[in-house]
């Protein structure tokens, strides 16, 4: 291991993932893991990059240092910021699934059994199915999730990254609070959420910021698109900050006039049910419990609609297409893995009111050794009004 | 097909685009095609949301109409944004395997052959082996790029929004050279560039803005990362802006002091590489000659580093994890398409010299039918000096 000019975590840190990760390919009997996911890639090593939409992937065998296969482009980004010494990049006009059959023949993992991310959206079916013709001897094992086991529980110093995050996000909801005027338009308002969660030193994040108002604001995952906010608009903001690709992320609501009872009632019951599961999440409770107290307190308040999502997911390193890894876990219907310390979510409760608007009022949480507290905080959980 | 409530393109254009893709389905010999990458899902349907880390496609049979399947939540986005009639979501819940399965049955899919998108990101591999083994009498062939060979060239209703977008480009390019100086951090250049491209109208972009100085601007898509901006060092910008998700880029530069020999002759190389490239793109001229002329104009001049990538790459619809296209068609060594009236590249001449800095400058531009021209021609194709 050697020392990068930007390192985000201490060597042992990194270290003990590595060896953690070992021992979970130890149990699953494979020789060597490939590792395609981007989040993946950076917790392993430190390793990032936007250009992750050409193939990536760092080999680690069992018995020997990893070795990565980037873009020859992209191996700036090994040298810098990982502690990997063994890099055979490949240029532009290259064949990287033979780069990548190659090196494993070097390592001897020819004939042997190597695990692959079937379930990550980076490595494409084309090129593994091409990659196990080149390597007829071997044998392939799916090691999905084998690394994001590592990553549910964070470590303090993660804890730190993401509550750094936290204040970026505060700064882009503040902002947007403020920005939200009758007149201005979508983009005046994300132009201000922006330039404030930038300023208060966030990265650029996996999914937009979501920033809308008025008639389009009933579809999913909507968000800036030119429209003029008016009176009796509803602007939902749900807005992640980002250091050192670890998010933290908070939805709010600001209604402009003066806000209908409907409204204040519903932003009132999600504020209840956000507090309902901050006291009732502690370690050994179920993720299925935690999702049920958020959808009886909603489904309990007479509004009329139920939640028709999860209540949270996991949060903490990511890459677009997503802030979230809700994929490791969710707080949601049938899953009943046990809630452990150290966990982070992001708590969602938000409905859809027909007539009104998306009304949700949310913050990222951190699982303790003895209950569970807010990373985001210091907004309000309320309903703003201009 | 059903007017939708926001529509990008005209009725005629989406039916169009599906027969032309019928066209191609019937050249495959299949029976219906699913496609699952988002850009291809809106270029045909318009259809779009950033939560594609959730399962979605569309299921285009040869002899029916379309049926969409996608979460719940995204459902709203077809009804709203698509001409997509029938509408079959499933739940956080279901599994969208098994509801897709299901979907291919009741079209009468169960033992035809099934074109799927093998080399699409969106696709895992986990859930097309699934599938296939839910569906053993159907036979599973590879479509990718069949929606793709479609979006290659530009209709004029694309230009038009990709000429919207080049304006959004150029405004947060002023605002950054406006930015830049003593004192600043990239992170402050950054917030100023995100409002004014915001504020031009831009929405989310495939990639995130790129803007890094000094030794960062080396490192291969280094982007903001709270660096205070230093004397005798060059600020690198790459931006985008995007307008119903056509983007158009460019590359410009800043150096803060008085630019040395290697950075001011460097940069009169790239510019000068940058339009006699213009000079040549006419349709007929075969992609892989256009870059081995780019190439030897930029290695020649022996400026420190060779041109390790390709020249430029196609242009158009994009969602994260890219903003362009590159692997429809990119101008490189061995490509040996022709360039044809309507396409699109991102045409990115420069160098990045380690130890010193990226030389670097480029422009959108637009294959006419007599030769070239640029869309993002607003800011001066020149090193900027603060």
């Amino acid at each position: 291991m050697k020392q990068a000019t930007w390192q985000y975590f201490t060597l042992e840190e990194y270290q003990g993932r590595l060896d953690a990760l070992r021992a979970r390919m130890e149990a699953k009997g494979v020789d060597c893991m490939l590792v395609h996911t981007p989040e993946n890639l950076c917790y392993l090593t430190g390793y990032q990059t936007p250009g992750y939409y050409w193939y990536q992937t760092l080999i680690v065998p069992m018995d020997r240092e990893p070795v990565f296969i980037t873009r020859l482009l992209e191996n700036s980004n090994v040298e810098h910021l990982t502690w990997v010494e063994d890099s055979r990049p490949y240029g532009d006009s290259d064949d990287w699934v033979q780069q990548t059959r190659d090196t494993l023949v070097d390592l001897g993992m020819g004939s042997k059994k190597i695990g692959v991310e079937m379930g990550s959206w980076f490595i494409t079916i084309s090129d593994f199915e091409r990659l196990k013709g080149m390597l007829p001897d071997a044998e392939w094992v799916d090691c999905s999730m084998m690394v994001e086991e590592g990553r549910m529980i964070k470590s303090p110093k993660e804890i730190e990254y993401i509550t750094q995050a936290a204040r970026a996000t505060e700064a882009g909801v503040v902002a947007g609070i403020e920005a939200s005027a009758v007149g201005a338009t979508e983009n005046e308002v994300a132009a201000a959420v922006h330039t404030a969660q930038i300023k208060a030193g966030s990265e650029y994040t996996g999914l937009p910021l979501f920033v809308t108002a008025g008639k389009r604001s009933f579809l999913g995952h909507v968000t800036w698109y030119r429209e003029t906010i008016q009176a009796g608009d509803t602007v939902f903001l749900e807005i992640s900050g980002c250091i050192n690709r670890y998010h933290a992320s908070q939805m709010r609501n600001v209604y402009l006039g003066e806000p209908p009872e409907a409204s204040v009632k519903a932003t009132g019951v999600m504020a209840t049910a956000l507090e309902e599961m901050i006291k009732f999440i502690k370690p050994g409770v179920r993720a299925h419990d935690a999702h049920m107290v958020c959808k009886n307190v909603i489904g309990d308040a007479g509004l009329g609609v139920e939640l028709n999502h999860r209540a949270g997911y996991s949060i903490g390193i990511a890459f677009a297409p997503d802030w979230g890894e809700g994929h490791i876990i969710s707080l949601n219907e049938g899953e009943y893995r046990e809630l452990r310390p150290g966990m982070t979510f992001h708590l969602i409760p938000a409905v859809f009111i027909p007539g009104l608007t998306s009304v949700g009022v949310s913050e990222t949480v951190l699982v303790t050794e003895s209950g569970c507290e807010p990373i985001t905080g210091n907004v309000e959980r309320k309903l703003f009004s201009k | 097909m059903k007017k939708p409530n926001w529509q990008y393109f005209s009725l005629e254009e989406y039916r169009q685009r599906l027969d032309a893709l019928r066209g191609r389905m019937e050249g495959l010999g299949v029976d219906a095609v699913l496609v699952n990458t988002p850009e291809n899902l809106y270029y045909l349907s318009g259809y779009q949301t950033p939560g594609y880390y959730w399962w979605q496609t569309l299921v285009v049979p040869m002899d029916r109409e379309p049926v969409s399947v996608t979460r719940r939540v995204e459902d709203s986005n077809m009804r709203e944004l698509g001409w997509v009639e029938d509408r079959r979501p499933y739940e956080d819940y279901e599994d969208w395997v098994e509801k897709t399965r299901d979907v291919l049955v009741d079209l009468g899919l169960r033992g035809k052959t099934i074109g799927m998108e093998l080399g699409s990101f969106f696709l895992p591999a986990r859930d097309y082996l699934k599938l296939q083994a839910l569906m053993p009498d159907a036979r599973f062939v590879d479509s990718t790029g069949l929606v793709e060979a479609g979006r290659l060239i530009k209709s004029p209703q694309e230009i038009e929004y990709m000429r919207q977008a080049a304006r959004a480009a150029e405004s947060a390019t002023l605002a950054g050279i406006e930015a830049v100086g003593l004192g600043a951090t990239e992170n402050d250049v950054a917030a100023e560039m995100h409002r004014a491209q915001i504020k031009a109208g831009s929405e989310y972009t495939g990639l995130p803005m790129f803007i890094a100085s000094g030794v960062r601007s080396t490192m291969t898509h280094a982007t903001w990362y709270r660096r205070p901006l230093q004397k005798d060092e060059v600020v690198f910008f790459e931006v985008p802006g995007c307008i119903n998700r056509y983007h158009a880029a460019m590359m410009r530069e800043v150096y803060i002091g008085d630019p040395p020999e290697w950075m001011s002759r460097g940069m009169d190389v790239v510019t000068d590489t940058l339009a006699k490239a213009k000079e040549k793109i006419k349709p007929g001229v075969v992609a892989g000659d256009l870059f081995e002329e780019i190439k030897e104009m930029l290695d020649s001049a022996e400026l420190g580093a060779k041109l390790e990538r390709r020249a430029a790459y196609s242009i158009g619809i994009a969602f994260a994890p890219d903003w362009g296209e590159g692997h429809i068609l990119s101008i490189m060594r061995g490509e040996e398409r022709q360039l044809q009236a309507g396409m699109a590249f991102h045409l990115i001449p420069g160098v990045r010299v380690v130890g010193l800095g990226g030389i670097l400058c480029s422009d959108t531009v637009l294959v006419t039918e007599r030769g070239c021209e640029t869309l993002t021609g607003g800011v001066e194709q020149k090193l900027f000096v603060k």
